[in-house]
């Protein structure tokens, strides 16, 4: 492993530095698994994938398959999906509904509770064999906050999920807000791939800094449908930090960068379009008024301001607010290839009216097909291959907006956030914050 | 016998029963458009491309766990009307599509084309293709199929109204991006 430290984190002059041999060396990856997938809380799936009894979703979550179920009594259950006899994966399909895992191989059956129901030839066992002690393991961890739910791998977490969000669920709270029943998973998924570092994705997804260059054509395409950025306050630009907008520090490793939505109402979100007609105008406005008689206008503004947040180590909610919000989790194959899973979530209560913009909205900027999430692509992979010189010159940057006091949306703070949580997972090393505790309200934050 | 497949005469198909040869009409003027079509995206003339679109356009790429999914309310991987395809094209025509600049290399095949005609001036056709795109040490492929709403008319024979490309991936890995035109 290299001999240099994997952060330079200097208050003095100041600049933080990260050390490129992170994206990298194979043994940094094998610590990574140990130290962070494996003691983390990692998503697994939103409460609205599972619509009903006995619906699945397989997935991997920290490189371990697992199936998140809704079972007989609409409980949901996280299992490994894994055959307990000889180890092979029980449900192959991505999605389904299904009583029974059936493992083909030799015909053991699980209910979606875990239970090893059936298995051919069962007289055949010793006396003292149990078919109760072949149950599907479940990670030892599973809990939700708000319809989001997540598992621990370590059976020592100490830390209960809502514990371990610390500043994050003021955030989900923002989200699932948005609906007065539960926000809703759209069907169809982005399954994809980047030839690059884990890391730098999550760098990338809380990075205002990159927005105007390597977006570009986007921005082209807002400029193009109309919209004028300067009387939007120059928000794309980088707005600067004010309590409770720009870049935070929400704990234990989680970051937002964001803003309360300025215009109260008036665009359908800082990267949006503006509205196409006066309909879709209105039913904006009915919608935003519904949020105020239940939330407020103060929490309304915070919910429909845009926002990417970070839940760390690895989920990436981006929230465009009108043109959108998708939810983004990956992991690491190799040091540099990572697989991603992309969702839309959205409020079912939304009028058609606004449908439009919002798929729209959601498929100009994200996904593999879009008009800026391939770009992204693109520009990690670059990042990737000129790592190949990082003996040469080791040090990435990440220092910007270290000596404001409320770094904006172009700063890196949010970023600092992450590799400051990582190193003290990866080294022992106590990482000290920046920045003053997060507060999500101004007053909050000048009463402190 | 009807109009749309009059538009175009590649054959003389009076050798042939009329039914037929009306049918292999259709088929082989679909095929010629849809040959012109992919030769214009292999060589990114991608402009000239659009010329091929009617005012009002639907070009669609479902997501690739859900082929069927329907743009109202499913997550597709594209659904681009007549201003995204423009802004599209335009990223590809100067130069701020990153992911193509410098462009790759792009080859598709066409086959199994089937048409038919739907209503007076309106045609269905389906397609496979397979995409082969390469850059630097890596080579892609993408194969699908494409289905097609067509209007009659124009120098090459047809406008297209709804190009769908649905592609046989269950996950774009290690592909990771579609940033050519599929």
């Amino acid at each position: 492993m290299s001999e240099l430290p994997l952060i330079i984190d200097d208050r003095e002059t100041p600049k933080f530095w990260v050390n490129r041999a992170t994206m990298v060396e194979p043994k940094i990856l094998e610590t990574e698994r140990k130290s962070i997938f494996d003691k983390c809380w990692l998503y697994v799936g939103h409460e609205s994938e599972l619509e009903n009894v006995h619906d699945f979703r397989t997935r991997r979550v920290g490189g371990r398959p697992v199936v998140f179920v809704r079972n007989s009594v609409n409980n949901i259950n996280v299992l490994v999906n894994v055959c307990t006899h000889r180890g092979m994966i029980l449900e192959t399909r991505k999605e389904g509904n299904a009583r029974k895992l059936r493992c083909f191989y030799h015909g053991w059956t699980f209910n979606t509770e875990g239970d090893l129901v059936t298995l051919p030839g069962e007289e055949s066992y010793p006396k003292g064999w149990k078919r109760q002690d072949r149950c599907l393991p479940r990670p030892p961890h599973v809990d939700s906050y708000r319809g989001f739910w997540f598992l621990c791998w370590d059976k020592e977490q100490s830390q209960s999920l809502k514990e371990y969000l610390a500043g994050a669920s003021d955030y989900l709270d923002l989200i699932a807000d948005q609906s007065a029943s539960m926000m809703k998973v759209s069907s169809g998924t982005h399954y994809y791939s980047m030839e690059a570092n884990w890391k730098l994705l999550v760098e990338n997804s809380i990075d205002g800094y990159h927005a105007l260059t390597t977006h570009n054509r986007y921005v082209q395409m807002i400029a193009a449908s109309g919209v004028d950025f300067k009387k939007r306050g120059g928000s794309l630009t980088g707005q600067a930090g004010a309590p409770g907008r720009g870049g935070m520090d929400l704990g234990n490793g989680h970051a937002v960068v964001g803003s309360p939505d300025l215009s109260h109402g008036k665009i359908p979100g800082n990267l949006a379009r503006d509205f196409q007609n006066d309909n879709e105008r209105q039913e904006y406005t009915k919608y935003r008024s519904e949020l105020i008689k239940k939330h407020g206008e103060k929490w309304t503004d915070r919910i429909l301001g845009g926002r990417n947040l970070l839940i760390f180590p690895n989920f990436i909610i981006v929230d465009g607010v009108g043109m959108g919000c998708t939810l983004r989790t990956f992991y690491p194959a190799k040091p540099d290839y990572l697989e991603i899973t992309g969702w839309e979530i959205s409020p079912p209560e939304i009028s058609e009216a606004l449908l439009p913009a919002r798929k729209t909205g959601f498929l100009t900027f994200w996904g593999p097909a879009g008009l800026a999430t391939p770009d992204d692509v693109e520009a990690l992979a670059r990042c990737q291959q000129g790592f190949a010189s990082y003996q040469i010159d080791p040090w990435n940057d990440i220092s910007r907006g270290m000596e404001t006091e409320f770094p904006g949306g172009t700063d890196e703070l949010q970023m600092r956030t992450f590799w400051r949580h990582y190193n003290e997972l990866m080294t022992g090393e106590k990482a000290i914050p920046e920045s003053a505790p997060y507060k999500m309200f101004a007053s909050e934050v000048e009463a402190s | 016998m009807n109009k749309a497949s009059n538009s175009k005469r590649p054959l003389a198909d009076n050798a042939l029963p009329q039914s037929l040869g009306s049918d292999i009409n259709l088929r082989l003027a679909v095929e010629n458009f849809l040959y012109h079509e992919a030769e214009l995206l292999d060589t990114w003339c991608v402009e000239e491309w659009l010329a091929l679109w009617t005012e009002e356009l639907s070009y669609l790429v479902p997501s690739t766990d859900k082929p069927d999914g329907d743009p109202r309310k499913d997550l597709l991987m594209i659904q681009d009307d007549r201003f995204l395809l423009h802004q599209r094209v335009r990223s590809i025509v100067n130069g701020t599509n990153w992911a193509e600049n410098p462009r790759s290399t792009i080859r598709r095949s066409i086959t199994n084309v089937q048409a038919k005609v739907v209503k007076e001036n309106a045609v269905e056709a389906k397609a496979n293709f397979v995409v082969y795109r390469s850059q630097a040490a890596s080579l892609n492929i993408f194969p699908g199929h494409a289905e097609y709403l067509l209007e009659t008319g124009g120098p090459e024979g047809f406008y297209i109204r709804m190009k769908r490309a649905v592609l046989d991936l269950e996950e774009l890995r290690p592909h990771g991006r579609v940033a050519f035109i599929l």
